[in-house]
C-alpha cells in the first residue's frame, strides 16, 4: 500500500524511466505560487517562482526588481501610486 | 510646448530611482531629456517623469557640479557615485605610542631608580604576608573537606557489604544450580522492602533462605 503522502496529491508526480525501460514515479514538491501585484493582483514579473530552500540561498537582487515597492507592487501600480503622491504634495 | 524644459524639476516615476527628485539638464528629443539630481546622470523617456512646480535656474547642458550646489540650496542630496576601490586599511598606531612611552622612561631613569628601589623592598614584604595568608585559609579549607568526608565515607561502605555477603554466601553454600537461582529472585524483593538494612538484618535474611532451601 503507498503511504497516505503520496495518495493525498501534496506533492507533484514525476515519471522517470530507468534503464531497463521501467517507468518509475517519483515524488517532488510543489512549487509555491506566483508572486501578484498587491493591487491589481496581476502577477509579478522579475520574482522568481523557487522552493523557499532554494530562494534563501539567492541574492536579495535576484529576488525582486530593485525599484520602490519591488516584489509588492506592479511596475504600473508602482507609477500610478508615485504620481498620486507628487501630484498631493503640490 | 512641452513642459520638460531645461531646469525644471522631476519626480523618477520608473525604474530602479524611482521616487527620486531629479532636474532636466538637456532637452535631447520631443520624447527624451536629459536629467540629473538624486538619480543617475542618463538620457530618460519623459513618460518616466511626472513634472513639479519647482523650476532651477541652470545652464543648458550643465555640469553635475553645478547641479549639486543647486540641489543643496534646496537642501536636497545628490545621487554620487561609489568608488569601486577598497578603502585604504587604517594604520596601526600601537608602535608609535610604545615608543613615545620609552623615550620618556629613558628621560626619566635617573629618577624612576630611586623610586623603584623603594617600591621593590616593599611589594616583597606584602608579598610574604600574602603568601602567609594565602597558606593559612587553604590548611583550613583542606580540614574541613577531611570532616566532611568521614561521615560520608562509612555509608558508602555500608551499602556494598550488603551486596556483596549475599554473593559470597550463594558460592560457599549451595552446590547445586537451581537453588541459586531461587535466592537470586528472592535476594532483590526483600532489598527493596527494607533498602537501609544493618549487617545484622542481612545475616538473618541469609539464614531465612537458607532454611527454605534445606
Amino acid at each position: 500500500m503507498p503511504r497516505g503522502m503520496f495518495k493525498s496529491g501534496r506533492l507533484r508526480k514525476i515519471f522517470v524511466k530507468t534503464p531497463s525501460g521501467k517507468v518509475n514515479v517519483q515524488f517532488r514538491q510543489r512549487k509555491p505560487s506566483k508572486a501578484i501585484c498587491g493591487m491589481c493582483k496581476t502577477e509579478l514579473a522579475g520574482v522568481p517562482r523557487e522552493l523557499p530552500a532554494k530562494m534563501a540561498n539567492m541574492p536579495k537582487t535576484a529576488k525582486r526588481p530593485e525599484r520602490p515597492y519591488g516584489g509588492v507592487l506592479c511596475s504600473a501600480c508602482t507609477r500610478k501610486l508615485l504620481q498620486q503622491k507628487a501630484r498631493s504634495e503640490q | 510646448m512641452s513642459i520638460f524644459n531645461v531646469g525644471r524639476m522631476c519626480l523618477k516615476i520608473a525604474g530602479r530611482d524611482a521616487g527620486n527628485k531629479c532636474v532636466v539638464v538637456e532637452v535631447m528629443d520631443k520624447n527624451y531629456v536629459m536629467i540629473d539630481g538624486a538619480v543617475r546622470r542618463k538620457k530618460v523617456n519623459v513618460k518616466h517623469l511626472e513634472p513639479l512646480n519647482d523650476v532651477l535656474e541652470i545652464k543648458d547642458k550643465a555640469s553635475h557640479d553645478e547641479i549639486k550646489s543647486a540641489f543643496e540650496k534646496l537642501g536636497l542630496s545628490v545621487w554620487d557615485k561609489k568608488s569601486k576601490s577598497p578603502a585604504a586599511r587604517p594604520k596601526k598606531q600601537r608602535k608609535k605610542k610604545v615608543a613615545k612611552v620609552e623615550k620618556v622612561a629613558k628621560k626619566s631613569v635617573a629618577k624612576k631608580e630611586e623610586v623603584d628601589a623603594e617600591k621593590k623592598e616593599e611589594p616583597k614584604v606584602e608579598k610574604v604576608a600574602q603568601v602567609e595568608k594565602k597558606d593559612a585559609p587553604k590548611v583550613e579549607e583542606k580540614k574541613e573537606v577531611v570532616e566532611e568526608k568521614k561521615p560520608e565515607a562509612p555509608k558508602v561502605t555500608k551499602e556494598p557489604k550488603v551486596t556483596k555477603e549475599p554473593k559470597v554466601e550463594k558460592k560457599e553454600e549451595p552446590k547445586v544450580e537451581a537453588p541459586v537461582a531461587e535466592e537470586t529472585k528472592e535476594a532483590p524483593v526483600e532489598k527493596k522492602e527494607k533498602p537501609k538494612s544493618t549487617d545484622d538484618k542481612v545475616a538473618d535474611m541469609v539464614r531465612q533462605t537458607v532454611q527454605r532451601d534445606m
